[in-house]
């Protein structure tokens, strides 16, 4: 059992959950699967910056954006639901290109903070322009255009499952050559010819376009936004939890990381959400837990368990690029 | 100061530490744009310009201390040189893979092409520089002390890659502080000192002259003076 079978056969097993849940599953697991989907799409998307050096600490900008462009675009000029998704598609991805082009050069914690201050500003501008977002106190979607449950359910399914094709095409094409270069070392990679900027474009515009998408497909599942929720500071931390907790720069990772994240908070708020704050606290003791005991996450400690198996049974090596995927 | 490299030159640039050797490729490679003064590369000029450009018009360049990609295998840090290069644009990942063979053999880090560069020892990346820069098939090649951190044997296997580089038809300019290899392998050689030329000519012009001893070893010690 290498990792290569255990691999494809949890994606095969993801993607049924995925797709299927909404069709077959209960009430509770369809809302299980649907939350995990969500978080899904955001982790691959925050870790899809990270892979190319860019850690975003304001994931939420493109929730929230995508949430009100969904919600706005319907209300207003009665937009269908498919369309409203494509409407926040677009929308994340040139708030994903603009933050390319207003950062330019500027790397880490620098980048951070600008996606933080991006956010923070697009939450002070919902809440400040009432007429178009209903402020503070929120907005309804119109019950109107509501496909059902099942659409929406259906569509966050999808979404995460072309998120994650979305990152196996990048993993697999010369822009995974150019993201690691460019997350190593981005003024050496300029001498091989990269242009950073092309490449930081294209990553924010996808990234963002994706992450976008969740915070739309949220607000036809929930029907209500408001500035607090759409950009609350939750979304950006479990973003980029779900990875670093799964197993960053990898391509199941986030995918991992989020079904994790969704089932640990949901089990220590139903086991001990009767104590005041215990859930949070075991949630919190947890994670660090992972983090110390798991540094490359759950992928890396699956490898690493696959990996001592394998060589007690038959002391065949492992390729050294094993650790890739 | 002004010099001039013609093609299928193997030029040496020597001088003492802080002399300005890196800044001068620095500013032909973009990464500090001159504040005066011209720099062309095949009749057109070209300072100003981004690294990244420079790379695309067929200049390729190592790093004194080397920037490998740590996390990357030896071969994908070789890759992405053919990628992205003047002509990598059109290159499918199969041939780029291909194309990273060559370079890599050339070096003597075949064996190696699937460790991470970061697994590397100092010498190992320092081969892989040259590798990485050979897969963007460069026309100039400006090499940064690729030697720094050798042992004497792969000095001199370095030494014979780069005679088969420069046999190929590749110009190149080499900074070095091991002046036997520049005496070795370069036909021309310009002496910095203090950002200022001290003095240009053959290797063996160079290697006599007493101001450049004197700015490499000091003035001779008078005899008898101190003893």
């Amino acid at each position: 059992m290498n990792m290569r079978y255990v691999s494809v056969s949890l994606w095969v097993a993801g993607l049924l959950l995925a797709l299927l849940t909404p069709v077959f599953g209960s009430p509770t697991m369809v809302d299980i699967t649907f939350r995990t989907c969500s978080l899904v799409v955001l982790a691959v998307s925050w870790n899809l910056m990270a892979s190319a050096g860019l850690i975003s600490l304001g994931h939420s900008a493109f929730f929230g954006l995508g949430g009100y462009a969904a919600i706005l675009a319907t209300n207003s000029a009665g937009t269908p639901f498919w369309l409203s998704l494509l409407g926040s598609l677009v929308a994340g991805a040139i708030l994903g290109l603009g933050l390319a082009l207003i950062t330019g050069k500027m790397r880490g914690i620098y980048f951070a903070i600008t996606t933080l201050a991006v956010s923070e500003g697009l939450r002070v501008i919902a809440v400040m322009l009432p007429d178009l977002t209903g402020g503070a106190k929120g907005a309804y979607l119109a019950p109107d255009n509501f496909p059902g449950a099942f659409t929406v359910n259906m569509a966050m399914g999808i979404a995460a499952v072309g998120t994650c094709l979305i990152a196996w095409a990048i993993s697999r094409s010369r822009y995974h050559f150019a993201f690691r270069a460019m997350r190593a070392n981005e003024g050496a990679s300029q001498m091989l010819g990269i242009y950073p900027l092309k490449y930081r474009a294209a990553i924010t515009a996808i990234s963002g376009s994706v992450a976008s998408l969740a915070g739309a497909v949220e607000v036809w599942h929930g029907g209500y936004i408001d500035p607090a929720l759409a950009f609350d500071l939750h979304i950006t931390i479990t973003s980029q939890i779900a990875p670093i907790l799964g197993g960053i720069y990898t391509l199941s990772g986030p995918v991992l990381g989020a079904v994790a994240t969704t089932l640990i908070g949901d089990a220590t708020r139903i086991g001990l959400g009767h104590i005041e704050g215990a859930s949070l606290l075991v949630f919190g003791l947890i994670l660090v837990g992972c983090v110390l005991y798991l540094p490359q996450g759950i992928r890396g400690g699956i490898a690493q368990f696959l990996d001592r198996r394998s060589k007690r049974s038959a002391s065949t090596p492992m390729p050294a690029d094993a650790g890739q995927r | 100061m002004s010099f001039e490299v013609r093609p299928g030159q193997f030029f040496g640039i020597i001088g003492a530490n802080g002399a300005g050797k890196t800044t001068l490729l620095n500013l032909i490679t973009g990464y500090a744009p001159p504040s005066s003064g011209t720099i062309e590369f095949e009749g057109e000029p070209i300072h100003g310009l981004p690294p990244y450009r420079i790379a695309h018009r067929g200049i390729g360049r190592t790093f004194q201390i080397t920037q490998p990609f740590a996390e990357m295998s030896v071969r994908d840090n070789v890759m992405t040189g053919a990628l992205f290069s003047r002509n990598g644009a059109r290159r499918s990942l199969k041939e780029a893979r291909a194309m990273s063979e060559e370079p890599l053999r050339l070096v003597g880090l075949t064996d190696q092409a699937d460790v991470p560069a970061g697994a590397l020892t100092l010498g190992g990346k320092k081969k892989l520089e040259l590798a990485r820069v050979l897969a963007t098939e460069p026309k100039l090649i400006l090499l940064d002390e690729v030697m720094g951190g050798l042992t004497w044997g792969e000095i001199e296997d370095l030494m014979s890659t780069l005679r088969r580089i420069h046999a190929a038809g590749a110009t190149i300019v080499m900074i070095e502080h091991v002046v036997h290899v520049i005496v070795d392998l370069c036909d021309h050689v310009f002496v910095l000192n203090f950002g200022r030329e001290l003095f240009r000519g053959t290797p063996q012009d160079v290697i006599t002259h007493p101001e450049v001893i004197e700015a490499y070893l000091g003035k001779p010690i008078a005899a008898g003076a101190d003893a």
